[in-house]
């Protein structure tokens, strides 16, 4: 059986009153990018921070190739830290930023490793053209990849990456996120990269942690969580339009909405009431019983996503050909049964 | 009739950088307008000189009839939302909401009214009464755009207005605008970095880089036929694919020859022969077992509601849209092919649609 590289057991962290880390247990294997998806506040940097050994767990433990790290200081750690800000040392270039990792002291490299490990960078990163450029007189991507070859001319052990891509336009992100994932995959380097960015999660992610408030709430593939969230709250978290969220009770065998309509057949006659999580591409919008006003037709070019006003809530679909969907007008929606989550009340 | 007008408009800086270099714009009265293009392409000055926070160094603006080129912002009758939020702080969130109103004397019901639709819409009930410092910074945005959009300006003028929020708030205050200006039928000019934004509020997009307009169409013109290769990869989550060849024609009909290969993929228009690069979209690539295109898959990234496959192929990077539940595994075979009614070709020399 292949050894976990990183084990985190129960880690807790507190800020006085408030619970940063509430018994986070992790295992990360050695060859996995391992995303954390959480809103702000969720306690995400501080559990990069402290596996980086920044900050100190409260409670806990650490075990990095089967060995107890967890009171080990940073630099014993051998981990690489990238930040959503780029942090460059402004009044230097590009070859004199990614070489000041490896002039450290206690790394005892020659100045010929030290020039071919950051030329070496510059080829994967494709930045070899800018070594000589001042780190001011860069844009937001190009810094942006300067500060992970900071990080990966070290050739550390694992990469924690903090929201990364967050401060960069929308089309680099997308470009420089199909660089990472391809770039840990050739390094063979283990990565956990935190974001608040579903499609990054979705995307990049062998396994998703989703976090919150200091505590995991699900764990699994991008898919395992996108189809089976154990919660709403979960469910919110992933997907563009968000899932639609509908209140129902049962009636005899079936699930009926607030506004009288039976969406679903029941098939755990123990609850009395529960909420069903359908994905918008998982509404059709035509051949059911009841009507659905159209408010919102957004054109997106592969797909239409329209809002309508149904059973009383908002709802949002995703259609591959919207091009007949006028707003104001009506359509006759159905959802796929065989894909909507049910979450049952508990019974009382 | 044009509302806003922008003739041949420049702004260069004193140490000589050209920021936008000769826009030539018109907005009907209503019209929802997006300005996209990457950071640094000019769209934020351009909206700045709209709104009279800059000065053109050439060129014309004019609103409604009138030149409004060098006349100060508070002359020009517009409304602005910037990325970051400017409330006053020792205001409640009300009062916040109803300062522009009250400054121009509304009336005390019209007060109520006004401000219970936008509460309504925006979502501030509970917040009504709370200082802006006692806001996460989503809601002190909501509430900016909620001042901004009660009052009644010839143009709404916004930069990015949605850009600092989470995914799940972008959303819904996006669908908030919208609906917003088509009840208020404000014309808009609004600013971003994100296609995605672009595609769902404009009724038109302008594409802009390098200070200058690349394209100017309706959102799916833009996106079904962008006028040069810009266009194509700047459009769409990815962007176009693209693949760099000859244009020959055999008999009647045009034929693309991708460089490197022998066999022609026929056109369904007639095109000039010559070098060429052939655009796809990633859902007009599909995986056809008597495909001409081999490759082997390098990424499969789960997007939720589809896949984008990336093949390597002797011809480059190809990536399709796949469905959800329908995964590659990595280094595995793929043949693929393009429906022929849905590509689109571009001068191989510069870069502008030919079909």
């Amino acid at each position: 059986m292949d050894l976990p590289f990183l084990q985190l057991r129960s880690l807790s962290k507190r800020f006085g009153t408030h619970t940063a880390l509430a018994g986070v247990s992790i295992e990360l294997m050695r060859d996995e990018l391992l995303v954390v998806l959480g809103p702000s506040g969720a306690g995400k940097t501080t559990l990069l921070r402290t596996i980086a050994g920044l900050e100190q767990a409260d409670a806990g433990e650490m075990l990095m190739d089967g060995r107890d790290v967890t009171a080990l200081s940073p630099a014993d750690r051998d981990v690489a830290l990238v930040f959503q800000n780029f942090s460059l040392y402004p009044d230097r270039t590009v070859r004199q930023n990614m070489e000041f990792p490896l002039k450290a002291p206690g790394r005892h490299l020659m100045p010929e490793q030290i020039r071919e490990r950051v030329e070496w960078a510059a080829r994967v990163l494709r930045i070899t053209h800018l070594l000589d450029r001042k780190s001011t007189r860069l844009s937001g991507g190009e810094m942006q990849r300067v500060a992970i070859g900071r990080a990966i001319v070290r050739r550390p052990k694992l990469f924690l990456m903090d929201e990364p891509l967050t401060n960069l336009d929308a089309k680099l992100r997308e470009s420089l996120r199909v660089e990472l994932v391809t770039l840990r995959r050739e390094l063979k380097t283990p990565m956990i990269y935190v974001t608040h960015d579903q499609t990054e999660a979705l995307s990049m992610a062998d396994r998703i942690v989703v976090l919150s408030g200091g505590c995991m709430l699900q764990t699994g593939t991008p898919q395992d969580v996108y189809d089976r969230p154990v919660s709403p709250l979960v469910a919110r978290q992933l997907g563009q339009p968000a899932i639609n969220l509908i209140e129902v009770t049962r009636q005899g065998e079936t699930w009926t909405t607030g506004s009288g309509e039976g969406i679903l057949s029941c098939d755990t006659p123990t609850s009395s009431r529960a909420t069903i999580g359908v994905r918008p591409e998982d509404v059709k919008l035509t051949g059911g019983r009841s009507r659905a006003l159209v408010r919102v037709v957004e054109q997106m070019g592969a797909t239409t996503t329209v809002l309508l006003s149904w059973l009383r809530q908002d709802i949002h679909a995703v259609v591959g050909d919207g091009s007949d969907i006028k707003v104001g007008g009506e359509v006759w929606p159905t959802i796929d049964a065989g894909r909507a989550v049910v979450w049952c009340e508990a019974s009382s | 009739m044009s509302f806003l007008v922008l003739d041949n408009v420049q702004k260069t800086y004193p140490d000589g950088t050209s920021a936008v270099r000769g826009v030539d714009l018109s907005i009907s009265r209503g019209e929802f307008v997006v300005l996209l293009g990457p950071s640094g392409c000019g769209k934020t000055t351009t909206l700045r000189m709209i709104a009279g926070l800059e000065l053109p160094t050439g060129g014309r603006i004019g609103l409604d009839g009138r030149d409004v080129t060098s006349l100060p912002p508070s002359r020009r009758d517009v409304g602005f939302v910037f990325q970051f939020y400017s409330l006053y702080p020792h205001l409640s969130v009300r009062e916040n909401v109803l300062f522009p109103l009250r400054a121009v004397g509304t009336s005390a019901s019209e007060l109520a009214r006004l401000l219970g639709d936008v509460v309504e819409r925006v979502g501030l009930h509970d917040l009504l009464e709370l200082k802006p410092q006692q806001l996460s910074g989503g809601d002190q945005q909501r509430v900016s755009l909620a001042r901004a959009m009660v009052r009644k300006p010839a143009v709404w003028l916004m930069d990015e207005p949605l850009g600092t929020l989470d995914v799940d708030r972008r959303l819904g205050l996006r669908e908030f605008v919208r609906q917003q200006q088509l009840q208020m039928k404000v014309t808009t000019v609004y600013v971003t970095h994100d296609q995605a934004e672009a595609m769902s509020l404009a009724d038109r997009i302008v594409v802009m880089n390098g200070g200058k307009i690349q394209q100017v169409g309706r959102p799916l013109e833009v996106y079904d036929h962008p006028a040069n290769l810009f266009v194509a990869n700047f459009v769409g989550s990815p962007g176009m694919n693209f693949i760099k060849g000859n244009v020959a024609v055999y008999g009647e009909t045009s034929h693309f020859i991708p460089y490197g290969d022998t066999s022609p993929i026929r056109l369904s228009c007639h095109i000039k022969p010559g070098p060429a690069t052939l655009g796809v979209r990633g859902e007009h690539v599909l995986p056809d077992p008597a495909g001409p295109v081999v490759g082997k898959v390098v990424l499969d990234e789960f997007m939720g509601s589809c896949r984008s496959v990336h093949v390597q192929t002797p011809f480059g990077k190809i990536w399709f849209r796949a469905g959800p539940r329908d995964g590659h595994a990595l280094g595995s075979e793929v043949r693929l092919s393009f429906n022929p009614t849905r590509v689109t070709l571009f001068d191989g020399h510069s870069g502008a649609r030919v079909d």
